[in-house]
């Protein structure tokens, strides 16, 4: 077994809300090794987003630990986040969020560019994750030109340029319809196995999690349920 | 879907995001533009002046002047006449390179107020400013576009600076006729953006004849012993202030004038237009900085996810402020590159106008107020644009990914 790239302990993370309290993140506990493709599933307001954006330092909890790569990211302050952010994880989310200004090269640059690539080297690095989505053709088109899959897709390309060690994807397929959905899990899957790239996905589809290696089942901030499976992909 | 121009994806991100908005965009540089434009427009008539001003300083600044007791400044005061012998022992004294004997009156008596300099005549000895021109060619500065100085004891013939040739409408070899008199024009100067284009030049004898048929008074006077004044140019590294004062003892019934005293009066009516420039240069700040600001926030407030998702894959606080101060100076950029365009066709506009009105241009766009101005434009955007890129800034991103 690999060594694990992940190690979370005793996550508490409270909002509040008018005059109550929400705890989001009610002790969470959790190791994910290098190479797995983790699926976290739970109901709406269950934690799921919380728990993603805190493992990927867009976030602070108020208690615990998150160990990414052997890097305390819980002590780190905004702005030592920020390079350790560019450096071992990248963001896969609903939307696509790509910049529409920018052409689908430019997008997958991003990352690169603001850890100071050289220009040639970037691009070369960009087109290169394009090719690994099937989106090399479609290099310098904008987001407005491509369709949603093949938005995602660049999105995707975009979250795996600077080789991360973690790469979390929140409902990656909620914005697709069911076919274009398992193609890009498909994706992911082919990602996972080929580049032996971490996954931590989001979904509330369970028809998706037979992409996985483990299922954690979230409820009321907490993980009530671990399911390990042997893919059937 | 929109369509995408190719020569769009050549551009820079902040070029390509001041096109999301065009209507919005251009309005907020065509702001800017006017008020460049005003601060081009408004600058080039200080720097013309201003010129015409230095120009003054450099003529004045290695000489002295000799005048007659209680003549003042021989530009500015009531002006008293001086002994013409006076200079023949001046040309002994050490520190002195050479004399000048002038007669120095206004062209046209009744020819109104005038802006800068008004349109001058010189009587000079032609020898003496050959002479000068030899040994101290910085302080005279002059140089012919056609003909050449008249030769020693010639009458009745005149050099005229370029904008008293435009004014005449006179050209070499033509007459001009001045108080009645004809004079034969023998040489014109080439432009020098200061005195001499406003200046004719003729001998002592007959600038001496016009002063005596405006002034019948001086009948009594053995006018052709006396002229309005003598400058004394410098030898090189000669102390002028020393040598104002030894001359004012030398010769008791003389004033004289060093190079600070002469040029004081210049320095004070160049500070007016300093202020004038000020004040337009506030105006184009307030309404411009304004503009770009309003135009800032907007398009912080339009693009709260895209900052949240930049700042996900790894964009600092620094890089977002960078992105956005700078598209903010481009607005600036490109409203102070118009502005800038629109100044350059007022100047030539008005400066024709100005030269068919009064014979000469009032306008001089150089080049320190075009670079000055797209300069001011540029800071001003990207000082306007600092508040919005704070905030965009410091928007944490999982609350700017939550946005719509």
């Amino acid at each position: 077994m690999s060594q694990p790239i992940l190690i979370v302990k005793g996550l508490r993370k409270i909002y509040r809300l008018g005059g109550g309290i929400v705890r989001a993140l009610d002790g969470v506990d959790l190791e994910i090794r290098k190479g797995e493709m983790v699926a976290i599933m739970g109901r709406s307001g269950s934690g799921k987003t919380t728990l993603l954006n805190v493992l990927g330092g867009l976030d602070l909890p108020e208690e615990g630990q998150v160990i990414l790569d052997g890097v305390d990211i819980t002590r780190l302050n905004g702005r030592r986040l920020t390079p350790l952010r560019r450096q071992k994880v990248g963001f896969v989310f609903q939307e696509f969020n790509l910049i529409p200004t920018l052409t689908a090269v430019e997008n997958v640059e991003l990352p690169l560019r603001y850890a100071g690539v050289p220009r040639g080297q970037r691009r070369k690095k960009a087109l290169e994750a394009l090719e690994w989505v099937g989106m090399l053709s479609r290099a310098h088109h904008r987001p407005a030109q491509l369709s949603g899959g093949e938005q995602q897709r660049v999105a995707i390309a975009r979250a795996l340029v600077s080789r991360p060690a973690l790469v979390l994807a929140d409902e990656p397929t909620g914005e697709l319809d069911s076919q274009t959905a398992s193609q890009i899990m498909g994706l992911l899957l082919s990602l996972n196995r080929e580049l032996e790239q971490t996954f931590v996905i989001v979904t509330h589809d369970p028809g998706l999690t037979r992409y996985c290696d483990r299922i954690l089942r979230m409820e009321d901030g907490r993980i009530i349920r671990e399911e390990i499976r042997e893919r059937d992909v | 879907m929109r369509l995408v121009f190719p020569f769009d994806l050549a551009l820079p991100e902040p070029v390509r995001n001041i096109l999301r908005h065009r209507i919005r965009s251009g309005l907020t540089i065509f702001g800017i533009a006017i008020g460049i434009f005003a601060l081009v427009v408004l600058g080039a008539l200080a720097e013309k002046v201003n010129t015409l001003l230095q120009g003054g300083e450099r003529f004045l600044s290695d000489r002295v002047a000799v005048v007659g007791k209680g003549g003042g400044h021989p530009f500015f005061g009531p002006g008293a006449l001086v002994r013409a012998s006076v200079a023949e022992e001046l040309l002994g004294l050490p520190g002195v390179a050479c004399v000048e004997k002038n007669i120095a009156m206004l062209l046209e008596e009744d020819g109104g107020p005038t802006f800068g300099m008004p349109r001058i005549i010189s009587g000079i000895d032609v020898q003496e400013r050959l002479l000068c021109d030899r040994v101290a060619p910085s302080a005279t500065e002059t140089s012919f576009a056609s003909g050449d100085w008249w030769r020693p004891g010639e009458r009745g013939v005149i050099v005229l600076g370029v904008d008293v040739a435009n004014y005449l409408n006179a050209r070499t070899g033509q007459e001009v006729e001045i108080d009645g008199i004809k004079f034969r024009v023998v040489g014109v100067l080439n432009r020098t953006l200061t005195g001499p284009d406003n200046t004719a030049y003729m001998p002592l004898e007959d600038a001496r004849l016009i002063m005596a048929k405006r002034r019948p008074f001086l009948a009594d006077l053995r006018l052709e012993e006396y002229v309005r004044n003598i400058w004394v140019v410098l030898a090189k590294g000669a102390d002028g202030e020393a040598l104002a004062q030894e001359i004012a003892a030398r010769f008791p019934d003389v004033d004289t004038l060093g190079p600070s005293a002469l040029r004081g009066p210049l320095q004070t009516s160049n500070r007016i237009f300093q202020f004038t420039i000020l004040g337009v240069a506030m105006v184009a700040l307030i309404v411009g900085g304004l503009s770009v600001i309003n135009t800032m926030v907007m398009a912080v407030a339009e693009r709260v996810r895209e900052i949240g998702i930049k700042k996900a894959v790894g964009a600092s606080n620094a890089h977002i402020l960078r992105e956005y101060i700078l598209e903010a100076a481009f607005i600036g950029l490109m409203g102070g590159l118009i502005g800038l365009g629109l100044g350059l066709v007022g100047e030539r506009v008005l400066n024709q106008l100005a030269q068919e009105a009064a014979g000469s241009p009032l306008f001089l766009v150089t080049m320190r107020l075009a670079l000055g101005s797209v300069a001011f434009a540029t800071g001003l955007g990207a000082m306007a644009g600092i508040l919005p890129a704070w905030r965009a800034a410091n928007l944490r991103p999982v609350e700017a990914l939550r946005t719509e």
